[in-house]
This record gives C-alpha cells, structure tokens and sequence, in this order.
C-alpha cells in the first residue's frame, strides 16, 4: 500500500521535475551544458564550446565529436559529455581509449565517477563499461542535484593505465528526481480530530467531578434544619 | 524550542485544547498538517547502508561506537547479531538505530523527549527524559539502551550533554545511537562506520543521493536498488532509514 | 432489621474507631517494617540507579509494571461493585460497600507508587506536565489515573460524610479528630434536603466511576496494546485487562471481606449470602476471562502470524508452560470450579478461590512484562530475575495495602451505618429513594440463619 503510494509519490515528483526542466517549451534552453574535454595531465581542453540555445526549440547543440586525438603522450583518454539520446537519461558520458599509437583500445573496462562532497570530497561511482571496436564506451548519467559536476573517467582494472584518467565538468541542469519521500501513514491525517474528541470527554468529567465536590460543599451545610437536630431525634 | 521539536509529529497530533489546557504553559504543539507541508531540509537526509556480505562480525562498528560515546560495554547502540539461514548457514547483522520516519519511539514519548532533528535523525533529550521506558517498549528494533547505572565518568569538553552529543549518558534515561550526528556535523564519518574495516557499513544522504563507506562512495538510489536493499520489518510501517543488503542467500524478510 | 440488630450493628460498624489494641499496634508494626524495606530498597535503587533490579535491555519493565498494572486493577474490582451495587439498588450492598471502596483507595494508591518507582529520573515527573505529548500512551495513563483517583476518592468521601456526622457529636469536644470529623461532615444533619443531594451526587459517582474505571484499565492495556510488538498488540487487550481487573478486584474485595469480618467481628452482617453473590459475580467474571483469552489465544494461534506463533509456543509448550498452564488450571479453573460448587465451607472455599485468582492474575501480568523477551528474535532469550530491591518493593506494596486498610478503619466505620439506614428505610426517604426502594432489588434478612 505504501509502496504504491511512495511509487506515485515518486512518478509525481518526477513528473514535476519534468515539467520543470524537462518538458515543455523551455526544455531545452539551458539543459545542456558546454561540452568540454579535458586531457590527462587536467589541461582544459574546450572544444566547440556550444551556447544553449535560447530559441526554444528542442535544437540540441552539435554533437561533439568523440574521441578527439590524444593530446599528449600519455593521454590516452578523452572524456566528452553531451546530452543523453532519451532525455530522461541525461547527461551522455563518452570516452574513449587510445594507445600510444594513437589506435583504439577494445573492451578494456572504463569508470566513471562524480566527484562529491558527503562528509569530505568522495568519487562517487557512477557506472562502468567496456572500451567497443573505436576504443569508446559511454554511459548516461543524471545526475541526483543540480550545478556543477565534475566527472571522471579511468580504466578500472589495467594496471599500466591506472593513473591515466579524463576529467569534465557539466552544468547539471536537469536532475532525477528525488529519491526521498516522507512516509506517512494512513490515518494521520484523521486522528488530529481524535484528541480533541478525548479532550471534551476528558473536560464532561472534571466538569461533573467538580459539580459533584463544590455541590456537597456548597449544598449540604445549606441544609441543615433551623430546628435543633431533628435527624437526630430520630433513634430506631 | 529548537527546530527538531516542533517540528515533532504525532500520532493523535493536535490536542489543542484538552490537554494543553490541563498541561502548563511548555505544551509543546504538535503541528500536523502545517508540518506536512513543510519540505524536508535541503542539506542532508541520512540514512545508512548495511552490506551484510562483507560483514564478518568482527564488532568493531561496536567498540568504536562505544568509543565514541563513552559507553559501558553492555551498552551495544550498534549490535552485530549473529544469526542464521535457514538452511543454516551463519552471517552477521550489525543493527544501528534504524532512525524510523514514522518512528514509534517519537510517538509514545510522554514528554517529547525523543525527537527526529532536521536531518532526520531521532534524538533524544536526556535532560528531559523520565526515564519511563515507554520508547523501549515502542520499538520494534530493541535498539534503546537504558543507562541503569552510572555511566563511565567523562569530562564532556563542550560542557552538559546535548542531545547532538549526548556524552556522558545521564543515569535513569535512555540513550541509543545516533548516527552520530555530532560527527557528520563536522563532516566526519559516523564512529561505526570509520570503524568498519569490512567497509560494510555505508552513510548515506537522500537529498544528494549519495552513500560512502570511507572507501568506495556510490550513488544510493541505485545502490540500494542494484542490489535488492530491504529494510528491517518493512511490514511494520515505520520507515526505517537503515538499508540492508543480503548476499549469502538471506530470506529478504527474515 | 429490628432494633436489636440495628444497635449490634451500629456497635460493630463503629466498633474500630479510635480503638487501637495491642494486636492492632503488632499487625500494624509487622506491615510498617515491612513497608519500612520497601522504602530502603527503593532509597538504595535511587542511589544506585535500575541496575540494581533484573530489568535489562530486553526487558526493560519487570516487576513494578506488573504490580502497577495488578494493584490498579484490584482497584478497579472494588470501586465497581459498590457502584454497580448501588446502580442497581441491591439492598444487601450495604454492610460492603464501604470495604469495598476502601480497597479500591488503597490499592489505587498502591499502584500509582508502583509506576512512579519504575521510572528512572522520579525527579522528573513535572516533566509529564511540562511537556505532555498527547499522543503517548502514557500520557492518556497519568491523566486516566488522575481522574480516576479523584472520582475514586470523591466516591468514597461521598457516603462517608452522613457517618461522620454521626461520630463527630460523640467525640470529645477538643480533640483533633472531632475537629477533622466536623471539618468532613459538613455539618451533616440528615435532613431531607441534605439526603436528595447526597443520593445524587453518589448517583452522579456511581455512573462515571464505570466508565472511568474501563477507561483506565483500558489505557493500561494499551500501554503495551499500542506497541508494535506482538504478544502485545493485540486489539483484545482492552477488554482483556478489564476483565482480568474486574476479576482480580473482585476476588480482592471477597478476601478483605472475609479478614474483616474475621477480624472486626461482622459475622452477622456480612453474611455467606454475600459470598455466594460474590462467587457468582466471581464465577461470570471467570468465565469471561477464560473465554477471551480462548479468543485471544485461538484467533493468534489458528494462523500463526508473524512472532505469535513463537510466542504460543513459549507459553504453551515452551519454557513459560509451567507458569502458563499453572494460571490457567490453578489459577482459573480450579477456582472457578471451587466457587461453582454447592454445598459447605462456602465462605473458605470463596476466599481461597479469590487468593489463587488474585495469584494467577497477578503471575498473568508477569508474563505480559516478559513477552518481549520471548518476541525479539534478534537477541537470545534475555532472562529476567527479579532481585532482592524488586522483591522486598514489591512485599511492600502487597503490606502496604491491609496496612493503609487497617489505619482507615481506624478512623471510619468499618461498615456504611447510614447507607444501611437509607435501604432499611429508617432515614426519612426523600422521592428520588422512594422511587427506587420500589425497584426489584436483592432482599437479604440480615442475622438471618444463613450463616
């Protein structure tokens, strides 16, 4: 019952993200950041820095080209970011693989990671996969909060290339919706009425408490007879 | 009257009038719908993740724990139960305070001792605590400790007890873990999950979707749902906020 | 009742006033002593803290919740005999009443000590006050227990005003107790306008101390009925503790009928007539009890749910079995069947049945309070054993309570001498009586040959 209703709660939020950001005539505008490439050594490697269009129109920004030359001996990834083929997807993380010979580099393990904060700076996982035939691999990724992202990308498992990595940044604009929802329970709502009903009950007795004690108080000395003890005079 | 307390919700919420008007001028409250209303905090949403197939039951979530909080050794906030499949094979379950959202121990206090803070962790009020045990018997997890004697002296360097940092324990009430929020306030891990060299223990945060267990930091939501997370006595509605993850062929539910 | 009667009854009704003899000052001494460890023990348990009782982290409430949960329910049996009593205007209610009232006092306050020993910061307590949250049970507890103490203790002031009117006038004219008397009397004369308010506002009490007497056993009920663990939560567990309290009271009131006709030497008045209705009020409340917990038990183990069916299994072939089975059979059917029986012995066979009720309901509670030991499948059966401070508290409560009624039979009489005035018709009888006098009621020939 409460995963039925937590599960609309969710499709809700979703569908009020959606219309936010997602939906709409202004779906675009904005939704996509600047693509931008960085090489291994963390030089900023902009390319074709694509402005968000203001039109209105579901115009994506050209999409960039993949899998840019190394720009330097050791760099031998690259990492692009560029928007997701379904919207609800996001952000499409790609990178790709090359050796020193500047051929690419097929079904080595490539991850990705956003570099957090949560109780100090974290690389948050976000996903992995294997290096295809051009030596490219790519991942979609929404990510849970808005603003800047940086996301880095490193061979999981090879050794030779385990300090080599890719960094980007996203202006993240559209984000998944909210994995957190209250869970209320059914009744609360009702039950405010509850107390208040107890509380009159409650009050109806200490009313009669008190009408029962200032009575006899009030109303038993008052009767006594003007005669001297007349109940007394009564013996069996 | 801090943010956590009135923004405590009850079951039978809104007495306005019948014991308020017996109780003194303190009554607390206890706003209902207005509450309802009001969105969650926008910086954190803790929860915790517990991977019980890395767990070996070593307890050193407990002695940190204990460490931390200046505890008797009797006094387990994080309790590793060792217990057993059905088809008898041995794993272990390390237990914190599941920080309920529908917490029953929050409902049936008689003196609003025991609160959920803006992060929705529960804490609890020792100096205002009675000492009646009634949040003992409310929760289902048997996660409350009583401090039946003293507690082993402590000079608490930022002077009385807080609820925030409830360090020494206060003779006649009840303590219980507290996802260590005088930690994760001064962005450190929480004690047991520092102290965890399984890294079975994750702290999580909803609002950014985000769990760590020092070492590997994942996306939570995806997390939990990858690898079937389930929630102690789900069936009971009270939103715990402790996740579990079972990998040795553990029935979901117990 | 003839004159003759009427004086032996004025005399014995009357006859502990003031009166204190040497076995009165040795019993008294006896109980004081014991009360006197109680109140050491829990002197030593402030000290030293909850540590020293046997409650644990599994089962934090032991003894003193039985016994609060216990005492309050013997209250509970004799406040609504008498108002039943006199709702329904039986006539042989009035040599009784008062007894019954008393131990509903006592026994009250007996109880309310109880809860307030099991707390652990007792100089707290403001706080419930202070800061009352409505949705705690315990809350709805202090302000049940309160409204009902107070109409427990209007109900038994209420009678007794005619009765000390009676003796103020015969008491010295400087001493304290004349100047007490005076001061609750009223000015109590017995005149007719005196009496239509006195049968009224009695009347108003008889009504709402049902309720309220319902009302808070319930609350206790729910006390563990409103958790969330099972063998506690259960929809039954209202009417259940009612009736274990109606039960228990009940059997209460018997066993301090019998004592104090025993020892104020009330033979005559309190006759075996009044065992056998009280056996057979004993009996219907048995017979309610056992079937309630036949639902209860039968509806929980038909399906075995959750932990229930653990928990049956402890009770009913587990390591509680003995305790269990020794309730049921020892502590229910075996005095039932007693007190079913016909024939001799009528007011020993009462007295004992109602002592091994009184044990049973009270070992029933004690299993309650060890329910959750049973249901929390995460931690190994945690033991419970009660120590010495929750023993020797517990021997208090229990002397405390012939104790608090021996003292209050010092200064009232022992029996309602007006009351028996009002249903014999010797006081002049106002309309609202005369109306009920016609009412069928019970008729009991007193000093009659029944005994």
């Amino acid at each position: 019952m409460s995963r039925t209703r937590g599960l609309a709660l969710i499709v809700v939020a979703f569908l009020a993200a959606f219309m936010l950001f997602g939906g709409g005539a202004r779906a675009v505008s904005g939704l996509f950041g600047p693509r931008v490439m960085l090489d291994a050594s963390g030089q900023l490697a902009q390319q074709g820095q694509s402005a968000p269009s203001s039109s209105g129109a579901r115009a994506a920004p050209a999409l960039p080209v993949s899998g840019v030359a190394p720009t330097a001996a050791r760099a031998l990834t690259s990492l692009s970011i560029q928007p997701a083929t379904k919207e609800a997807r996001g952000y499409a993380l790609e990178a790709r693989l090359v050796g020193k010979d500047g051929k690419a580099l097929v079904g080595t393990e490539i991850a990705f990671y956003d570099v957090v904060e949560l109780l100090g700076p974290r690389e948050m996982w976000i996903g992995a996969a294997k290096t295809d035939g051009f030596g490219t691999v790519a991942i979609d990724y929404l990510p849970a909060e808005g603003g800047a992202h940086t996301i880095v990308a490193r061979p999981t498992q090879w050794d030779r290339l385990a300090a080599t990595q890719a960094t980007a940044t996203i202006q993240a604009v559209r984000v998944a919706p909210t994995t957190y929802a209250r869970e209320d329970l059914p009744l609360d709502p009702f039950s405010v009425r509850v107390p208040s009903v107890g509380a009159f009950v409650l009050l109806s007795i200490w009313a009669l408490f008190a009408f029962v004690v200032f009575g006899t108080a009030y109303r038993i000395p008052r009767g006594v007879h003007r005669s001297p003890y007349p109940g007394r005079a009564r013996e069996i | 009257m801090d943010v956590g307390r009135i923004s405590r919700r009850q079951f039978l919420g809104g007495l306005g009038g019948g014991a308020g008007a017996l109780a003194a001028a303190n009554f607390a409250p206890i706003r209902f719908e207005a509450e309802a209303a009001t969105p969650p905090s926008k910086q954190h949403q803790w929860a915790m993740v517990v991977d019980m197939r890395r767990c070996d039951g070593c307890e050193k979530c407990t002695e940190a724990c204990q460490v931390a909080h200046h505890l008797p050794k009797s006094f387990q906030w994080i309790k590793v139960h060792k217990r057993t499949t059905k088809s008898g094979q041995e794993f272990f379950m390390p237990q914190p305070c599941m920080q309920c959202e529908n917490a029953p121990c929050i409902r049936v206090c008689p003196v609003g001792a025991t609160f959920k803070d803006p992060e929705g962790v529960n804490l609890v009020d020792q100096d205002r605590c009675i000492g009646c045990r009634m949040c003992m018997a409310a929760c289902p997890y048997g996660v409350r400790y009583f401090n039946d004697t003293d507690p082993p002296a402590f000079d608490n360097p930022f002077g009385r007890p807080t609820p925030q940092y409830p360090v020494p324990q206060q003779k006649g009430t009840v303590g219980k873990c507290m996802f260590c929020v005088h930690f994760t306030a001064m962005g450190k891990l929480p004690a047991c999950v520092e102290g965890c060299n399984m890294y079975a223990l994750y702290i999580g945060d909803f609002i950014s979707d985000i769990a760590t267990n020092g070492r590997e930091t994942v996306r939570l939501s995806e997390f939990l749902k990858d690898n079937d997370a389930f929630r102690y006595k789900e069936e009971l509605h009270t939103g715990p906020r402790v996740y579990y993850i079972a990998g040795h062929g553990q029935d979901l539910g117990f | 009742m003839d004159e003759r009667t009427h004086r032996l009854y004025l005399e014995r009704a009357s006859a502990n006033i003031g009166r204190t003899g040497p076995l009165w000052w040795i019993i008294a001494t006896l109980l004081a002593l014991v009360v006197a460890a109680g109140i050491y023990a829990y002197a030593y348990q402030v000290r030293n803290g909850h540590g020293v009782t046997g409650v644990n982290h599994t089962i934090f409430w032991g003894l003193y919740i039985a016994n609060f949960v216990f005492f309050i329910g013997i209250s509970y049996g004799g406040a609504i005999t008498s108002a039943i009593l006199r709702l329904t205007g039986a006539k042989w209610r009035a040599p009784i009443t008062r007894i019954a009232e008393a131990t509903a006092v006592v026994t009250l306050a007996v109880g309310a000590i109880s809860v307030l020993i099991d707390v652990g910061r007792p100089d707290r307590m403001l706080n419930l006050f202070r800061y009352a949250q409505v949705g705690s049970p315990i809350t709805w507890d202090w302000i049940a227990i309160t409204t009902y103490l107070v109409g427990t203790l209007i109900f038994f002031a209420l009678p007794l005003i005619p009765d000390l009117g009676r003796f103020r006038d015969t008491l010295p004219a400087r001493g304290l107790r004349r100047k007490l008397y005076a001061a609750l009397a009223l000015r109590w004369e017995g005149t007719p306008e005196q009496e239509r308010w006195l049968l009224r506002a009695t009347l108003i009490m008889a009504v709402l101390i049902i309720p309220l007497a319902i009302s808070v056993h319930s609350v206790l009920a729910w006390l563990f009925a409103m958790t969330v663990r099972e063998g506690w939560h259960s929809t039954i567990f209202g009417p259940l503790f009612v009736m274990a309290a109606m039960l228990s009271g009940v059997a209460m009131v018997i066993l301090v009928l019998a004592a104090a006709r025993k020892a104020y030497h009330l033979e005559p008045f309190i006759t075996r007539t009044h065992f056998r209705y009280l056996s057979y009020l004993l009996l219907a409340l048995g017979a309610g009890y056992l079937y309630f917990m036949v639902a209860e038990y039968l509806t929980e183990g038909y399906t075995q749910t959750g932990e229930t069916g653990a928990i049956l299994r402890a009770l009913f072939i587990g390591s509680y079995a003995p305790l269990f089975w020794a309730i049921v059979l020892g502590g229910l059917v075996l005095p039932l069947v007693l007190v079913a029986l016909p024939g001799r012995y009528l007011v020993a066979r009462a007295s004992f049945a109602s002592a091994l009720l009184i044990a049973a309901m009270w070992l029933k509670r004690y299993l309650i309070i060890l329910i959750p030991g049973i249901t929390e499948p995460v931690s190994p059966l945690a033991l419970y054993r009660p120590t010495w401070v929750e023993l020797t508290i517990t021997a208090a409560a229990v002397a405390a309570i012939p104790l608090g009624l021996m003292v209050l039979f010092a200064l009232v009489p022992v029996m309602s001498i007006h009351e028996v005035e009002e249903v014999e018709g010797v006081v002049a009888a106002p309309a609202v009586t005369s109306a009920r006098a016609r009412a069928p009621g019970v008729a009991v020939a007193y000093g009659g040959g029944d005994e």
